[in-house]
């Protein structure tokens, strides 16, 4: 297990958390380098092939009604909110799992695009297709979990 | 002319690389006459700092040197 291989490093790190966090990220290069062997990656070169982004836009590339962003207040304001990071997990949750697996390593652990398709072997330009395609998800995930809640 | 779904393709690419100089001006005229797409930048640079307050707490490459992200563009 590489949780264990990694034991020997974590000697003096500051806690058990960042220690799983460490070794999270190599899990989910793991997992995805896996399925590329196996043929199971799926290349998005397509931008408008997905029918959850699609139901956010009209035909002519504008905002649904039912979908224009609203304001979500101050970052800050809502950083401190429990119940924002409440809604985000269980956005994140909701994300399809290639997409959940490369928003978090560019995101949550801060690796850029350039890493990510080098780690995968997959083109810079399929990473920035799932990117934005999480990034949507996400928002309109989190508007309606959090936002509507919010001001019910 | 850039409609709003092209424009969030500049928005999200925005936090991922530096937008050429041709996509930050299409992008910037579009958001001057967009609030909606406005709200929308504002949310995927929210869910990017979201991102970053956790790195910073959690990550150990990261921890020590949360510039290192932005150093590599």
């Amino acid at each position: 297990m590489s949780a264990i291989e990694k034991n020997e490093s974590f000697a003096g790190r500051s806690g058990y958390e960042t220690w799983v966090f460490g070794i999270l990220k190599y899990k989910i290069l793991d997992a995805m380098r896996m399925q590329k062997r196996h043929g199971r990656w799926q290349p998005l070169e397509d931008e408008d092939d997905d029918d959850a982004i699609d139901r956010q836009f009209q035909q002519n590339g504008r905002w649904q009604e039912s979908a224009r962003p609203s304001s979500w207040g101050e970052p800050e304001a809502a950083f401190e909110t429990e119940h924002f990071w409440q809604v985000f997990d269980a956005c994140m949750i909701a994300l399809p799992d290639n997409a959940a697996r490369v928003f978090s390593l560019r995101e949550l652990m801060g690796l850029s695009t350039d890493d990510i398709c080098k780690e995968l072997g997959i083109k810079e330009n399929n990473c920035w297709v799932i990117l934005h395609r999480a990034r949507l998800r996400l928002r309109a995930c989190i508007e309606q979990g959090w936002l509507k809640e919010e001001t019910a | 002319m850039m409609m709003c779904k092209g424009a969030t393709r500049l928005m999200s690419l925005k936090q991922d690389r530096p937008l050429t100089f041709r996509e930050q001006i299409s992008l910037r005229l579009h958001l001057s006459m967009c609030g909606a797409c406005r709200e929308c930048d504002r949310q995927f640079t929210l869910l990017h700092e979201a991102g970053e307050k956790f790195v910073q707490e959690h990550d150990p490459d990261k921890a020590d040197d949360p510039q290192q992200d932005e150093d590599e563009h």
